[in-house]
């Protein structure tokens, strides 16, 4: 339901003049999302339908005694499934998009390009699913195709990474806490998703399946990307959203003790699982033990680093913080044109869109001259 | 002195009109360059239509699960002692009628764009009749069938698809009967009917669902 209410608002509730490519690359991120939700998501439907069926009435869709087929609920549960962890990272890359821009006051890198790779990777992560039944003899000539599609995924990925590699380069950073949580999650994303394209490999994933490896992998895309990202949009959105202004010191605290503990938790699971250590166990082999007291001590400060971040910034600023300015980061975009607490309607009259978004410091056409070289001579 | 000027955010390919390329009632249902909505009927149609489409994915997860059982089980598919479907004229019958109620929803939805009520009203109460009879024609092949829907495979799937294509022709008519009864407040559909719309878009929907549900339950035969 909430798909076809972004989809239909996206598609038929735009400002007037805000085409297709004028609006913010957030909402192309979510509009992928949203459209991926809704083919995918009734794969799951089904299958717990199914299953519904088979546990209490009897029907034996999926019970191999009475040539049922196990295989199938796995095909219709990861049809789902795996699209919906781009449907939490593509808005995700949508944040790290629209802040990374703000606080380099540079426009962002191929706008366009960034626009139809998110609904690129949208599209071609519906073909990947398999590759999470490597391990349930699945056909050679499945688990090819799929080692080309999941590899595949990676392009439009990548696209996205490099425009925000561009968007920042060779520019003054403005190191405030969103900027600090944008640049930290983009750059552990590069982490998390080399080690996934690793993992598109059959031979790798079945050496790995299992193991502490995967965990970490997806530890550094939900925690360390998703999950940065989150922590990006509220404070970047917080002055807009609560009309108050957090303290910036907490903030940058929250953000090291953050960056610092993700890292030291999740990364010793990488080599950890390449060395054996199977996942969904209560105790391990000594062997192991190094790499897994540096995860624990990880893991216990990241529960201490919630804290400046409840304390200080949620529950302090949002009672006793100082009133925030309309802009405070002098960012473009329609929603920082309304009072910090927008009104009922968020605008007191409908704004009209003439400016394509993201662009810093330049009109619409840039005219620059090329240096006098004769000049320089004299 | 050359003046050299920088495009910052158009591309060198010209995707800037690339949708003059869209046939027109695809622009109106897309909102191409308008995005407002001038009323609610075409952003109601839109969100139904998208809520149609994840729908269609249901069945389609439904229909995935039958024909990938049916393709790998096909030796012990039946049961012994046990006939499957059974293509008979009565299943031929039902399905006409149902696939023509269509043809009759569609002529009442356009008689209430032109504001004949009492044309909308008769064709539309006609279509009730046909669902019904679709409905009661299922519950009575459903009864004279040999299988239950614990009897294996066959009757699993069977079952499921025409039980929850059932639940959504009952859906449909109980919308109808709805619209109806809304028709019957004067001045109800003067300004925007839509309802009336949705209902008959569902219906379609249905009767689609049903010729693919026909075609590999019944036409499909091992």
């Amino acid at each position: 339901m909430g798909a076809v209410n972004f989809v239909t608002t996206i598609f038929w509730m735009r400002a007037p003049g805000m085409t297709f490519f004028r609006m913010p690359v957030f909402v192309w991120s979510v509009l992928s999302a949203q459209l991926l939700q809704l083919v995918n998501l009734p794969s799951l439907t089904g299958a717990l339908i199914l299953l519904l069926f088979d546990l209490n009435f009897g029907m034996q869709f999926f019970k191999p005694l009475e040539n049922g087929d196990p295989i199938i609920y796995q095909h219709l549960f990861w049809f789902y499934s795996h699209p919906a962890v781009y449907i939490m990272t593509l808005p995700a890359f949508g944040i790290f998009a629209e802040v990374l821009p703000a606080f380099s006051r540079n426009p962002l890198f191929g706008y366009r390009s960034l626009a139809v790779a998110s609904l690129g990777i949208a599209v071609v992560s519906i073909f990947v699913w398999v590759h999470h039944m490597f391990t349930s003899a699945t056909p050679s000539w499945m688990r090819i195709l799929f080692i080309v599609t999941s590899i595949l995924v990676a392009v439009p990925t990548g696209v996205k990474a490099f425009g925000w590699t561009a968007t920042i380069w060779k520019s003054k950073l403005h190191l405030e806490t969103p900027m600090l949580f944008a640049m930290g999650g983009a750059a552990m994303f590069l982490l998390g998703g080399v080690t996934g394209v690793m993992l598109a490999a059959v031979p790798f994933d079945i050496h790995v399946h299992n193991t502490h490896f995967i965990v970490g992998y997806f530890h550094y895309i939900v925690f360390n990307t998703i999950t940065m990202a989150i922590f990006t949009a509220i404070y970047f959105w917080f002055p807009k959203i609560t009309g108050r202004m957090y303290p910036e010191g907490w903030g940058k605290l929250h953000f090291w003790l953050t960056f610092i503990s993700a890292n030291l938790t999740f990364f010793p699971m990488l080599p950890v699982g390449l060395q054996g250590m199977v996942r969904r166990i209560s105790s391990y082999d000594r062997r192991y033990q190094g790499w897994n007291v540096i995860a624990s001590l990880g893991g216990f400060l990241l529960g201490v680093s919630i804290l400046p971040f409840i304390g200080g910034n949620m529950v302090g600023s949002w009672l006793y913080g100082t009133r925030a300015v309309n802009n405070p980061w002098h960012a473009t975009g329609l929603e920082w044109t309304t009072t910090s607490l927008p009104p009922q309607d968020n605008f007191d009259e409908i704004p009209v869109v003439k400016r394509p978004p993201c662009d810093y410091g330049y009109p619409k056409y840039s005219v620059i001259e090329p240096p006098d070289y004769h000049q320089l001579e004299h | 002195m050359t003046r050299w000027v920088i495009h910052v955010d158009e591309s060198p390919i010209p995707l800037e009109r690339w949708w003059r390329y869209l046939p027109n009632w695809l622009k109106r249902f897309l909102a191409i360059r308008g995005g407002r909505a001038k009323n609610h009927h075409g952003k109601g149609m839109f969100g139904f239509t998208v809520f149609l489409l994840w729908e269609s994915m249901v069945f389609l997860s439904f229909i995935f699960t039958y024909v990938a059982l049916r393709l790998t089980h096909s030796q012990n598919w039946l049961p012994p002692g046990v006939s499957g479907s059974k293509l008979s004229t009565f299943v031929i019958i039902n399905t006409v009628v149902l696939l023509s109620s269509s043809f009759v929803i569609q002529p009442a939805e356009n008689a209430l764009k032109h504001h004949q009520l009492n044309k909308f009203r008769w064709l539309w109460l006609m279509t009730i009749c046909m669902g019904s009879y679709f409905l009661i024609g299922q519950g009575i092949e459903w009864s004279q069938l040999g299988f239950r829907s614990t009897t294996g495979l066959v009757g699993s799937t069977f079952y499921v698809l025409t039980g929850f294509h059932d639940l959504h022709v009952i859906n449909g008519v109980i919308l109808q009967i709805i619209m109806l009864f809304r028709s019957l407040i004067p001045g109800n559909y003067n300004k925007d009917h839509f309802g009336a719309s949705a209902t008959t878009l569902f219906w379609h929907f249905v009767d689609i669902v049903w010729v693919f549900l026909f075609s590999i339950l019944y036409l499909w035969q091992a």
